[in-house]
């Protein structure tokens, strides 16, 4: 690849991208403006609410007449206002007081019932003459005083003319609608007023009564908070500042992604690009750093504006102590982790725009690209999601947790998973980068015309058109459809109780999902269906390489015992997962072997095989190179075993046995090794004793020399065995590495870069 | 000198299966020579003009641009090629001079020879009047100039035109076929594709006529009138495919009582 083409490709295109108005608006003024505008709205609104007096309405203020402590000032028949004396007992309740607007009183009646008063008030809230009201009842001042003499009687000073206290409570009213924020207000101002003078009259009350007042509120909870106050901050931008940034690196890679591919097949300049000395690789890297170079800057200055507004304009809200500026360390953290995500980001959205043929179809291509990513970018918003390894390996959500920790300062948390985390993004980015490359690459996606897509001529078509295998695309869709398939029939259903039933549904299912659609397809999709499920032998040494086949799975299952146990210290299995498994290693431990074999090894070997090793590989073999076709089928393989921690041991295996299969070409190497591996572990639950809680014990078995009991997770192989094992496994792999040389390698296997884009089926069909 | 063997190209398709766009396609053009690529739509000739100029990869047969292979030398074939169809757009944010000072980097010229090229060709295609203007800015006209010379820049011994003068006005196209012929005189080898019997007339010597990705028709035009006793180039070119459809149809008639 030559540079300085890149450069030039780059440098034409910011040029091109900076000469536009709209796009240098929307990446450096919108973002600059956008977020000032809504702060300044935020503080504006903030203080209109808070600072808009409100209408109230009082009703019954007489019959509080001459109370004291007063609630009210003013004479019968005349305009009231609250007491001067709740000001000076709290001095919030004084600000408080100055909002109040009372209208005006309800002067006293003969007629007056509670319930009249009331629909009145409800009118006027609803008529919105007035914003709440506060009802005195016309008992409300008796009440009162009746509590002040039993606090004299406490006091042993009491008045009998006054009837003693029962237990019935009479309770001033405060009338307002919770939906209407300004009537909602003034209630919750009313509220304040009234929970002064309460105070105010147990004050009175304990006073009058010479009783502590320590008999009513004997303590209060002192809080003592460690946490500084910029930290407090910084917790509350550490779970928002992860997600924007992640939608606004998106987002922000995309449009000139869309711009620079779909744009240039539109206007007519990708062609004249196309026919110039820069090769499709140079083109991809110009393009690519031009978009990374705005998904930055649209991030970076789009947290540079969310930084000020934070720091000069929410700041001067009084929102509460959690609820700061942004920490300055924040922003050059969210800055450094930008680079790496920008470019998965850049490459993936250059991938989507490239197979667009217009900027319209493009932007079609943003919603699942965002769907697919938001859930990732989600996790740094939940609270109980932590930073671990196991995170920190998935793509854009380890990025998401990083940047958490990092914007709340756990500076050692965030270096010690910094590197698998920036590795798993660079190795995301390095993928995207290829598969952008591949797009441009591709002339049918490049030179792509629209056609009327019709469902029925197109299953048609692929039967009629069939090769002799199927094309690598079959392959990923078989794939898809199995996982969709999969994932429906495990959510679908209870778990049964008895082995019996356990056994019949998954033997069915295994048959029906698995087993049964490659023999379909096979038939449907390619014209040799023989070829395609790999039901050949190995072609020399067939004997010696099915031995070894049966035997690299028992020598390998000390390590994977190993690698089983890393995983789940990796990612543990949750309460719910391990109650399932539990419940099935129960119900092997009632089952006869035969039953148990034929379930967890005899089906899955065969089924899984036929599905993965056989037509999904052979489909990939026929585009892809082999090594690409082994991973992508093992992680195919993988996704199917539905629970995380078998998914990632089974892509391992699925490696192994892809490799196998691909030397051979045969598909019995791999229902060989699938039954063994499936198989010993059920022998070896059978030769052992159930410990009961899941476990077997190997202490009075025949095998009782391999493992050893001492240590704390149960009975492992010992480390010993497991080496010589594995290293005796190594020596199995290279010796059927060196038999299966050559005569095996099958004609459609070898890759012709020469061929690449050409018939590559001249000869080999019917 | 551009050489052509056997050349086929398949595209896939939904109704078809698959199209075949050329069909064993040979020819050679030499340097000094206009090669005119005759048909009307749909015949193959952008297909085969863009594999010449290695934005398609042939299916099957071998094209050679100076000697370099379309599919293994590529960067080599574009470095030797200059390309100009209808469908070649220019940069509307770029100036003329900006356009063609891009390429001309892309192609790998030294800063000096790049500026003392564009002097050249900005003379040659009279573009000195709107060197600074931007490419949006610009006449249609303008714009096939501003593309002919980014495909020129280089100075190479291949020129393509694929139906360059679709879509131009009279005089545009005239003065970009004088251009063309100036092109020639200079030694260079020119291949020129278009519908307009005229075009192939006044510039070519030698000329394909294509019809359904197949060579119905290959030589010097005045060869060609007498050989097949017709005056009019244009008179050629329906009798030729007249012919290659009855013969087609008489095909599928025997095939089908073949079959019954």
């Amino acid at each position: 690849m030559n540079w300085s083409n890149v450069k030039l490709v780059c440098h034409r295109e910011l040029r091109d991208q900076w000469r536009d108005r709209r796009t240098m608006f929307t990446t450096l003024v919108l973002p600059l403006i956008t977020y000032p505008i809504m702060g300044l709205i935020m503080v504006q609104v903030a203080q209109f609410v808070s600072e808009h007096s409100s209408k109230v309405d009082v009703y019954g203020a007489h019959y509080l007449e001459g109370h004291d402590p007063a609630l009210l000032d003013g004479e019968r028949n005349s305009e009231v206002s609250f007491a001067d004396s709740l000001s000076e007992a709290d001095p919030r309740t004084e600000h408080t007081v100055k909002l109040l607007e009372i209208k005006r009183t309800l002067v006293s009646q003969d007629e007056w019932t509670l319930e009249g008063v009331k629909e009145d008030a409800i009118r006027k809230i609803e008529a919105k003459e007035i914003d709440a009201a506060l009802v005195i009842p016309p008992r409300l001042g008796e009440y009162l005083n009746r509590l002040v003499n039993e606090a004299e009687y406490l006091g042993e000073v009491a008045d009998p003319t006054v009837a003693p206290l029962g237990e019935e409570v009479i309770s001033p009213y405060v009338i307002s609608n919770s939906v209407t924020d300004r009537s909602r207000l003034a209630g919750e101002r009313l509220e304040d007023v009234l929970h002064t003078w309460h105070g105010m009259l147990v004050d009175t009350y304990f006073e009058t009564g010479q009783i502590p007042k320590q008999l009513a509120d004997p303590f209060q909870i002192e809080q003592i908070d460690i946490a500084p106050t910029e930290s407090k901050s910084a917790a509350f931008w550490a779970r928002i500042i992860p997600f924007m940034l992640l939608m606004w690196t998106l987002t922000g890679a995309f449009y000139p992604a869309i711009d620079l591919c779909a744009g240039e097949k539109e206007r007519g300049t990708l062609e004249t690009l196309l026919v110039g000395a820069a090769s499709r690789l140079e083109i991809v890297g110009g393009k690519l750093l031009t978009v990374m170079v705005f998904s930055m800057l649209i991030s970076i200055f789009n947290i540079i504006s969310i930084w000020l507004t934070s720091s000069f304009v929410v700041s001067k809200i009084p929102l509460g102590d959690d609820f700061g500026g942004i920490p300055l360390m924040a922003m050059v953290w969210a800055t450094a982790i930008v680079i790496p995500l920008a470019a998965l980001f850049s490459a993936l959205s250059l991938t989507a725009a490239t197979f667009a043929r217009s900027t319209k179809e493009g932007q079609y291509y943003l919603m699942p690209l965002i769907f697919l990513c938001m859930p990732l970018m989600l996790v740094s918003m939940m609270p109980n999601i932590e930073l671990d390894l196991g995170n920190a390996m998935v793509p854009v959500c380890g990025a998401a947790l990083l940047l958490r920790e990092l914007v709340q300062g756990n500076m050692e948390t965030a270096l010690r998973y910094a590197v698998p985390v920036i590795g798993v993004t660079l190795f995301c980015c390095y993928l995207s980068i290829r598969w952008a490359t591949a797009q441009f690459n591709n002339e049918s996606v490049l030179f792509r015309e629209s056609e009327k897509w019709n469902f029925q001529l197109w299953i048609k078509h692929i039967y009629r058109y069939r090769k002799p295998l199927p094309t690598a695309a079959a392959a990923v869709g078989f794939g898809v459809l199995l996982l969709s398939i999969r994932f429906a029939v495990m959510f679908a259903g209870e778990m049964p109780e008895r082995w019996s039933s356990f056994a019949s549904k998954q033997s069915i299912t295994m048959i029906l999902t698995i087993g049964l659609p490659p023999i379909l397809f096979a038939f449907w999709l390619s014209r040799n269906w023989r070829q395609t499920l790999k039901l050949n032998l190995p072609c020399s040494n067939r004997l010696t390489l099915l031995l070894l086949a049966a035997l690299i799975p028992l020598l390998l299952q000390p390590l994977m015992i190993y690698l089983q146990m890393f995983i789940q210290w990796l990612y543990p299995v949750n309460a719910m997962n391990g109650a399932g498994l539990e419940q099935i290693n129960a119900m092997l431990e009632q089952a006869p072997l035969w039953s148990v074999l034929f379930v967890i090894a005899v089906l899955p070997a065969v089924c899984e095989e036929l599905a993965f090793r056989g037509f999904m590989l052979s489909g990939l073999q026929t585009d892809s190179k082999p090594w690409s076709s082994i991973f992508i089928t093992a992680a195919f393989f993988g996704l199917a075993h539905g629970m995380l921690q078998q998914s990632l041991n089974a892509f391992l295996v699925g490696i192994l046995i892809g490799y196998l299969v691909v030397r051979t070409n045969s598909l019995w190497i791999g229902v060989i090794y699938h039954f063994v591996h499936n198989g010993f572990t059920v022998v070896l639950r059978e030769v052992g004793t159930p410990t009961g809680d899941g476990g077997v014990s190997f202490a009075d078995s025949p095998l009782g020399f391999l493992f050893d009991s001492s240590g704390e997770s149960g009975e492992v192989y010992k480390p010993i065995v497991s080496v010589i094992a594995s290293l005796l496994a190594i020596l199995c792999v290279w010796l059927f590495h060196i038999l299966s040389v050559e005569k095996d390698e099958p004609e459609q296997l070898v890759f012709d870069p020469a061929l690449e884009g050409r018939d590559r089926y001249e000869g080999h069909g019917e | 000198m551009i050489v052509v063997r056997d050349l086929t190209k398949v595209y896939p398709d939904l109704q078809q299966g698959e199209i075949q766009a050329v069909k064993g396609l040979s020819f050679q053009a030499e340097p000094g020579e206009v090669y005119g690529l005759l048909g009307p739509n749909g015949a193959g000739k952008t297909t085969v003009l863009r594999i010449i100029s290695t934005m398609l990869k042939p299916t099957g047969g071998q094209v050679t641009v100076n000697g370099f292979d379309v599919v293994e030398q590529s960067c080599d074939v574009r470095r030797n090629i200059g390309f100009v169809s209808n469908n070649t757009g220019g940069y509307d944010r770029m100036t003329a001079v900006e356009m063609v000072e891009f390429f001309g980097r892309l192609y790998g010229l030294s800063e000096e020879r790049l500026q003392e090229r564009i002097e050249i060709v900005f003379d040659q295609l009279q573009m000195n009047g709107f060197r600074e203007r931007l490419g949006g800015k610009m006449s249609t006209g303008m714009g096939q100039k501003v593309s002919i010379a980014r495909a020129i820049i280089h100075d190479p011994p291949v020129l393509v035109f694929d139906e360059a003068t679709v879509g131009l006005d009279v005089l545009v196209a005239r003065s970009l076929i004088e251009t063309i012929g100036e092109f020639q005189d200079q030694g260079k080898c020119i291949i020129f594709s278009t519908h307009h019997m005229r075009e192939v007339e006044r510039l070519c010597e030698r000329v394909a006529i294509m019809y359904e990705g197949t060579m119905l028709a290959e030589g010097n035009v005045k060869e060609l009138s007498e050989t097949h006793a017709q005056d009019d180039l244009e008179d050629l070119f329906f009798d030729l495919i007249s012919n290659y459809d009855r013969k087609k149809e008489s095909q599928a008639i025997s095939t089908e009582e073949m079959d019954a």
